[in-house]
């Protein structure tokens, strides 16, 4: 699924690369891996709090949570894309996001280590994901991006946080 | 000045259905040998306003169709024709087809020419038919103008019309066009006419609403035009303006005093007149009007208002139960003043919420008022004769209970007319009286609504649904059931009791499918039925589905809530009450019988010390609850308190999770699942089948 959001250029850049449409981007880190998703998904930040478990949940189902008066679910992105779990503390940050399902808004909460930056390019600049690397975490990766000497990986939102698994359930 | 009409769109359709159902309800109420005058008026004015609605907004099927109608109408209310069953029947279709045309146009769409075409043509049809004109016209068609001149009798000697028309500031904002209104005016008179306007009433520029308006006309009409045409040009703005008709007599005398009046308070006093005089043979009684439904004042209010107003009322209700944990706090005891104001917090936000959820609450006649015309139909359509008998039309209802109950509703009413009621020769036979009766009550019993289906039909056999089941497979052959049970059977998938399938019943919807809707909207159905008596269907609902009283419980550090209305009876069992049934399958003796019990702990998936043995059945609390009359035990470690919860949804965000209904936030703000007794039950047999299994 296409996430990309256009956004109008607000600051005064390079006038070469004002000529061209860029996207804003949330980037968090994952063990030791930079992680991208398009800014404007994102509905807010908060901290770790305890969940309320769910029976038959996925194991990367934390559990949910009450965000002014909706039930949210929670999940654990480092357990979803495979990586070990880091225990939860008052620093862990939730990166709350909302997608628009059928003109109906559905949140969605991921726990990530920590937020990185917001960055700005181009689409044109996401590569497809180097097939050499048969990780696990791959399967959730729409494309990477080199940005300023790093490589950032582009996430596919939409599976790693379990919006697929409803629609097969 | 052209304005954008778009945005009165939805306030003509919600106009148009209502009155719609006016027109239906009138007509069903009418009585053909003495036809009340007030209620054939109010079906004409009802199609009169949709006519001219429609006609503003540029609905033309709409308005051509309804215009047809409206001249019919306009016969009948007039006295120039009889009300005879035909011309019901045919307007009676001519309702479901306005129904059709509205809704389409509603869409922005007009439905198919050749269909449009088709329904037309029935009225059409019906309009020329000679045979319902009353003898006076029918016997000289050339005389047609006779009631209108009667009613403009005085108006010989006129020479034209004096309008004096003044819109309400509100007119323009209701949709409707005061320059058209003049030029309709001027029109009648072919042009020979002057308009003058009267700018009095305009405000300075600081306090000008472009939306309202505030000149007021006078027309002069220079032709002798029929002072009902004018009526008529005004027929739906009456309420919106005010305004005086005053005749210019052609000799030039000064003119009369200008008469204030209700422009259509002519025409209908003269069809009266006509009518009490052609009818007054008829039983004066008659004419007494039935059943007048008191009028209440309402506004319209968007429903997302409401619901929003209740999400809100219900972050109170969180707060408040919030503060009133915190007010067991050590610290606070003695500051009696803050206590007793945390008290009277508590009252008032219970006031409030139950005074909100009533806004959302609408009588179950919304659902009801279907039920006569449908069984009219259907009796007609089957040669049965059927009265339906309705109580309890005011018991208020959550509106969307009312929407997802019509539908089982019509299924059931539709069976005990189909299937239930006999033929009137089998009732004879079986010395009953010719005409069946179908009862359609609704009463409300602690926190519910019963709705009850019954009628006074052939009954269920039991013997024949015993063997139909095992003829299907539904059941082993060998099973031994009780006669309530059996009745149960109606509601399993794949079972429909008339052979043939009729094109009424036989939709392919089975009670299974009636059944389930009740069950998702937290209801339960039952049947009970005496062969050749009676057979009666009772339907249980939740008068909400925002809120509802809920008994907190424990599982080790978890929270859960499980729904009052299905708790029977909360214990600790004693050792002695406890069986064991092949080994692991455990059971709870209480007062003779044996209940299955459910450990919830596993039922729920709840994380358990592997190497720690299950707890014993006596170290907990064992909650008896009840679900379609089957009850069952579960096994929690503690009860803690009751309190009113708000329900809200999983899905919205989620998904559905097994043995949980929804979920709620307690008042710190945690999220706590609400148990689905159902869908335990469910898990409960579930294990009990592959315990057998095992065993």
């Amino acid at each position: 699924m296409q996430m990309q959001v256009k956004q109008p250029l607000e600051e005064d850049q390079d006038a070469e690369q004002q000529a061209e449409q860029e996207d804003e981007y949330l980037t968090f880190s994952l063990a030791d891996e930079e992680y991208a998703a398009p800014i404007m998904l994102v509905k807010e930040i908060r901290a770790w709090e305890p969940v309320t478990r769910v029976p038959y949940a996925e194991p990367w189902e934390c559990g949910l949570i009450n965000v002014r008066g909706a039930i949210v679910p929670i999940i654990d992105l480092r357990k979803r894309i495979g990586l070990t779990k880091l225990e939860y503390n008052k620093h862990t940050v939730v990166v709350m996001f909302a997608f628009d399902s059928g003109g109906r808004e559905r949140v969605r909460g991921a726990v990530i280590d920590a937020l990185n930056d917001v960055v700005r390019f181009p689409s044109r600049k996401i590569q497809p994901s180097p097939e050499l690397r048969k990780r696990k975490a791959t399967q959730f990766a729409q494309g990477v991006v080199e940005y300023d000497g790093r490589m950032i990986v582009m996430l596919d939102l939409m599976r790693a946080l379990g919006m697929d698994v409803e629609k097969s359930a | 000045m052209s304005m954008d009409l778009s945005r009165f769109h939805d306030v003509f359709f919600e106009e148009s259905f209502e009155a719609v159902n006016t027109i239906e309800a009138s007509l069903l109420e009418v009585d053909l040998d003495a036809p009340d005058p007030e209620s054939i008026n109010n079906i004409f004015r009802a199609a009169h306003s949709i006519k001219g609605g429609s006609a503003t907004f540029g609905f033309s099927q709409v308005a051509a169709y309804t215009h047809v109608m409206e001249n019919l109408l306009d016969e009948v209310r007039a006295g120039k024709r009889r009300l005879t069953q035909p011309i019901v029947d045919v307007l009676l279709e001519s309702v479901d087809a306005l129904r059709l045309l509205l809704s389409s146009a509603k869409a922005g769409e007009d439905i198919p020419e050749e269909e449009f075409a088709q329904h037309k043509s029935k009225l059409e049809a019906i309009s020329k038919d000679q045979s319902s004109l009353t003898t006076a016209t029918a016997s000289s068609t050339s005389d047609s103008s006779a009631p209108v001149a009667e009613s403009a009798s005085g108006d010989d000697g006129v020479a034209g019309w004096r309008v004096v028309f003044t819109p309400h500031k509100e007119m323009m904002q209701r949709g409707n066009d005061p320059l058209r209104l003049a030029k309709e005016i001027a029109s009648l008179a072919e042009g020979d006419a002057e308009i003058e306007c009267d700018i009095s009433t305009l405000p300075d520029w600081e306090h000008f609403e472009p939306l309202n308006s505030y000149l007021g006309w006078t027309v002069r009409l220079r032709q002798p035009v029929e002072k009902a045409a004018i009526d008529d040009a005004f027929a739906w703005v009456e309420n919106e303006c005010d305004m005086a008709i005053v005749p210019i007599p052609k000799a030039q005398s000064a003119p009369p005093q200008p008469q204030h009046e209700k422009p259509s308070e002519p025409a209908a006093s003269a069809a009266e007149s006509v009518q009490t005089a052609e009818k007054s043979a008829a039983p004066a009684a008659k004419q007494a009007k039935p059943a007048a439904v008191a009028e209440s004042q309402s506004i319209r209010v968007d429903l997302d208002k409401v619901d929003a107003l209740i999400n809100m009322v219900g972050e109170l209700v969180i707060t408040q139960s919030m503060l009133n944990m915190l007010s067991e706090d050590e610290a606070l005891q003695g500051m009696e003043k803050l206590l007793q104001g945390l008290t009277q917090l508590k009252r008032q936000t219970r006031a409030l919420q139950e005074g909100v959820m009533q806004i959302r609450m609408l009588p179950i006649s919304f659902c009801f008022n279907r039920f006569p015309r449908m069984v009219r139909d259907l009796s007609r359509q089957l040669g049965k004769d059927i009265e339906l008998m309705l109580s309890g039309e005011n018991t208020e209802v959550d509106k969307t209970v009312i929407e997802k109950i019509t539908d089982p509703l019509v299924h059931l009413v539709r069976n005990s007319v189909d299937h239930g009621i006999e033929n009137p020769a089998d009732r004879v036979a079986k010395g009953k009286p010719e005409h069946g009766s179908v009862y359609l009550r609704a009463y409300h019993q602690v926190g519910n609504i019963v709705i009850e289906v019954e009628d006074d039909g052939k009954g269920l056999d039991p013997q024949v649904l015993l063997s139909k089941a095992k003829r299907k497979g539904l059941i082993p052959g060998d099973a031994i059931l009780n006669e309530a049970q059996i009745f149960e059977l109606i509601f399993l998938p794949g079972f429909s009791t008339k052979e043939e399938a009729s094109d009424l019943s036989g939709r392919g919807v089975g009670m299974d499918v009636v059944k389930r809707n009740v069950q998702s909207l937290g209801g339960s159905i039952q049947v009970e039925s005496e062969l050749n008596r009676r057979t009666r269907f009772t339907i249980r609902l939740p008068l909400t589905l925002a809120i509802m009283d809920g008994q907190l419980i424990s599982l080790g550090e978890e929270l859960y809530v499980i729904p009052l209305v299905t708790i029977i009876e909360s214990l600790q069992p004693d050792p002695s009450m406890i069986n064991r049934v092949a080994g692991t399958h455990e059971t709870i003796k209480l007062r003779g019988a044996y209940l299955p019990v459910l450990r919830l702990s596993e039922a729920l998936d709840a994380a358990q010390n592997e190497s720690e043995k299950p707890k014993p059945l006596t170290d907990g609390i064992i909650v008896i609850v009840e679900h379609e009359s089957r009850r069952f035990g579960l096994f929690v470690d503690e009860l803690l308190s009751q309190q009113q919860i708000v329900i809200k949804s999983l899905e919205e965000n989620y998904r559905l999770i097994p043995g949980v209904s929804a979920a709620t936030i307690l008042g710190d703000g945690r999220v706590a699942l609400i148990l689905d007794v159902g869908g335990l039950s469910q898990l409960q047999k579930d294990s009990e089948i592959s315990y057998a299994d095992a065993g």
